[in-house]
């Protein structure tokens, strides 16, 4: 097992070390933050002056060596738009998201794990097939439009929620909710799929025979059988919730990583931008080898083939 | 299976219940909106990048900073383009050179230190320091040098080095502040005059800030303000709706109600550049075919809004130079198809491809307004096509030098002018010699030059005829309308938007009902 994660932690540094590079060259290729930051008719000395200040007067080569050695002592220098470490910025932004999303995820797989042996117990009854909508429809809505459907029910018809921005425990509902749906939706039906196969699995039949109480034998024996395809599916979603937090932070206001990587990229803030990325890319890294010592705390067969 | 269940073992419909329950519970939360009577809430669509004063100008900073924390030596009345006394008392020109500003006694920054002649000169040369790059010199002092003097406590004299007839106005978009902000380093946040003070800044959550008790103006209604930002227009407008804020400076027209808010001139003007160089639309005759073929009132109410309002210069009637005799054109097809005919019976080549750009989100219905003018020019034998692309792609084709290469262009552009003197709009748009203009007409440089050099009524109407040349004379463009900006307003307040809306929300132009 340890050899297993050495090996996925070496993929890991090198999956980063790519990335530091792609979001180096691609963050230029969108052009030029001169444009966006001067006014249309700004004249070429002053635009001379910006290139010069922030460094882009530099060959390109050049700037790449300041980069990576800004990286290495993790000082990605100043934010263009806000004139402070884009550093600073992105540690101040990211534990918003981490608890947006480390909430929604348990509450997403608390549910799931409920919903999906319900509708596993009988398949094609009226209870499967209502969860199974429900979940569907979860799974395949868009961040944005519900956003905003929920927003409009919620908070300006039935005025239950505030609409956006952060505070007490009510702010929190709506985006979570959500960032629920998607994730909620696919592992339910993940559980759902893998509690039906082992309720006829020969040992459900022999625990059944000795006698054993139903709620038992669903919630313990044949959940607990589920757990390692939900953790999977949940592990691939929670990779996912980061592209959902940049939609659900900028809708409700969530001063969070997300809405700050959506404004580096439309500012062309390249140095909040690479140090956003970084910190995000190194969280699900993080994540990923939990998922993997998860999986050998759950399954025996993986702790015995690899160690 | 389902032989092995026994009842009341397992009851999916009591946790369904449960689930029911707990749902209805959180649901049942009512959000509470504590604000006391003299509180409001403000909700922008972004977040100011940095509350820098030197940056005021900048429309996001601006909201928060501009005659709220900092105060310039005098403003423009966005109402009716006046210039009035705010830290300077008066003003007059010395000689051609030289104007002088006699300063107001008895007024402290917010941390108590006070405003004179000496602050203001560090001001003025802070904010006009090339490498600071701040907004205020970028855009109305870059490449101009001023010497500035403090001849006594209260008395600053201003001099350039050729005449500048409008050096007031300019000096309108410098705000004070105190001597503490580093010379050549910008900052996030400054100490200025103006009737709020900072409380505090919660980065991505709000701005809060509180009545100065010793501002020397009146004192303002509003005791305590907080600026959040929400990037939806529909979120903003529900905030409005539910009583969470009081204000959204500007909203989309379909989260617009009229009882609810007020819509107002947003200082935009939108219009189609012609490429008056290329062929075939260097003959006048295409040009004024193309001004035929809009039916602009067919525009209006459908892909833009219905209170947009035909422009016939590119400045609104509350910008000096404005002149009131232009007419909009008529919608005439039959006459612009009777005018393409004509030249290409002269060899014009009309059948020529004409590269329509538009920018993406430039503004709301661009694509909507660009493909149905497209229709319309093709419709009258022009053969345009429309090409969308983003701000990095539009901006150097806007720009000298043009493509020698390129097709015939059409432009869709917006200008945004609300301080006060056509000089920001013309030049760079019409003059030979401007970075954006596409004229190259002589009568109109100097007329341009002429009334860049004058002071009040004459600078006035060598304006006017500078738009009639370039409307009347040259065609040098399709003018196409005026914008107009939507805002939401709480049930609580009393809030008129206007020009300057888009650029600052005046606090203390809030009252309570």
């Amino acid at each position: 097992m340890w050899e297993f994660l050495a090996r996925r932690i070496l993929f890991s540094i090198f999956a980063i070390m790519m990335l530091i590079v792609a979001v180096f060259v691609l963050a230029r290729v969108t052009g030029s933050p001169a444009l966006l930051y001067l006014p249309v008719d700004a004249t070429p000395q002053v635009i001379e002056t910006f290139n010069r200040v922030h460094g882009f007067d530099q060959p390109v080569a050049v700037q790449f060596i300041r980069y990576l050695d800004g990286v290495v002592h993790l000082d990605f220098g100043k934010s263009i738009r806000r004139d402070a470490p884009a550093m600073d910025l992105v540690l101040q932004a990211f534990p918003w998201t981490l608890r947006l999303a480390g909430v929604t995820l348990v509450l997403s797989m608390v549910v799931a794990l409920i919903a999906g042996p319900i509708a596993g117990y009988r398949p094609q009854g009226l209870v499967d097939r209502s969860i199974g909508t429900l979940s569907f429809v979860a799974a395949s809505s868009p961040d944005f439009w519900i956003a905003i459907i929920f927003i409009l029910i919620f908070a300006v018809q039935l005025g239950w929620l505030p609409t956006s921005g952060t505070g007490s425990i009510q702010y929190w509902i709506l985006p979570i909710s959500v960032l629920m749906l998607k994730i909620t939706g696919v592992t339910t039906q993940v559980v759902r799929g893998s509690v039906v196969s082992s309720l006829a699995s020969p040992y459900v039949k022999a625990a059944r025979a000795k006698g054993m109480p139903e709620r038992r034998v669903v919630f313990i024996h044949a959940l607990r059988n589920s757990l390692i395809s939900a953790v999977a599916v949940a592990g691939d979603q929670a990779r996912g919730l980061i592209n959902g937090a940049v939609i659900v932070e900028t809708i409700f206001g969530w001063p969070g990583v997300g809405r700050l990587m959506m404004e580096a990229i439309t500012y062309r803030d390249f140095a909040v931008l690479q140090a956003a990325v970084l910190v995000t890319a190194t969280a699900i890294f993080v994540l990923n080898i939990v998922i993997d010592i998860l999986y050998a705390v759950l399954d025996p067969r993986i702790r015995m083939a690899t160690t | 299976m389902l032989t092995y269940l026994r009842r009341g073992q397992f009851r999916p419909s009591t946790s369904l219940a449960a689930i029911a329950v707990a749902a209805a519970l959180s649901a049942g939360l009512a959000p509470a909106f504590a604000q006391t009577p003299a509180e409001v809430t403000v909700v922008l669509d972004k977040e100011p990048p940095t509350l820098e004063p030197c940056h005021a100008l900048q429309g996001l900073v601006g909201r928060v900073v501009a005659n709220n924390l900092s105060e310039s030596l005098l403003k423009r009345d966005p109402a009716t383009g006046e210039l009035t006394p705010v830290l300077a008392t008066g003003w007059e020109q010395l000689d051609d050179l030289t104007w002088r500003f006699k300063l107001r006694e008895g007024v402290t920054f917010h941390d108590g230190s006070p405003f004179n002649a000496e602050v203001a000169k560090y001001s003025v040369e802070r904010s006009l320091n090339p490498t600071l790059l701040c907004e205020t010199y970028n855009k109305f002092f870059s490449g101009m040098k001023l010497g500035v003097t403090a001849v006594d406590d209260y008395t600053l004299d201003i001099k350039s080095e050729i005449p500048d007839p409008i050096m007031p106005l300019r000096m309108a978009t410098v705000t004070m502040f105190t001597k503490d902000l580093p010379m050549d380093a910008r900052v996030t946040q400054g100490v200025g005059t103006g009737p709020y003070k900072m409380v505090e800044w919660l980065p991505g959550q709000s701005i809060v800030v509180e009545r100065f008790p010793n501002y020397w103006g009146e004192k303002p209604a509003v005791e305590k303000a907080t600026f959040v930002w929400r990037s939806e227009s529909s979120v903003r407008a529900a905030m409005v709706a539910q009583g969470e804020a009081d204000l959204a400076p500007t909203i989309s027209i379909q989260d617009f109600d009229e009882a609810k808010g007020a819509s107002y001139p947003n200082s935009e003007t939108i219009r189609l550049q012609l490429d008056v160089i290329m062929p075939p639309m260097d003959d006048i005759r295409v040009r004024a075919a193309i001004n035929y073929a809009i039916d602009r009132d067919a525009l209006r109410g459908t892909v833009l809004s219905k209170d947009s309002i035909p422009a016939t210069q590119i400045i609104l009637p509350q910008i000096n130079g404005y002149n009131p005799d232009l007419k909009s054109w008529p919608f005439n097809p039959e006459l612009a198809k009777a005018l393409i005919e004509d030249a290409r019976a002269d060899g014009v080549p009309v059948d020529r491809e004409i590269a329509f750009y538009g920018r993406n989100g430039h503004f709301e219905g661009v694509l909507e307004t660009q493909q149905a003018i497209t229709q319309m020019l093709n419709d009258i034998g022009l053969n345009v096509t429309l090409q969308m692309m983003d701000q990095s792609q539009m901006g150097p084709k806007q720009m000298k030098p043009f493509a020698e290469n390129r097709p015939p262009e059409l432009i869709v552009d917006q200008h945004d002018n609300n301080r006060g003197d056509a000089v920001f709009s013309v030049y760079g748009k019409y003059h030979s010699e401007g970075v954006f203009s596409r004229t190259e007409d002589p009568y109109l440089d100097f007329l341009i030059d002429t009334a860049t050099s004058q002071t009040g009524e004459e600078r006035t109407k060598t304006w006017q005829k500078a738009f009639d040349r370039i409307e009347n004379g040259l065609i040098a463009d399709a003018m196409l309308f005026h914008m107009v900006g939507y805002a939401a307003v709480g049930p609580r307040i009393n809030y008129t938007p206007n020009l300057a809306t888009n650029s600052e929300v005046t606090l203390s132009s809030i009252s309570f009902k």
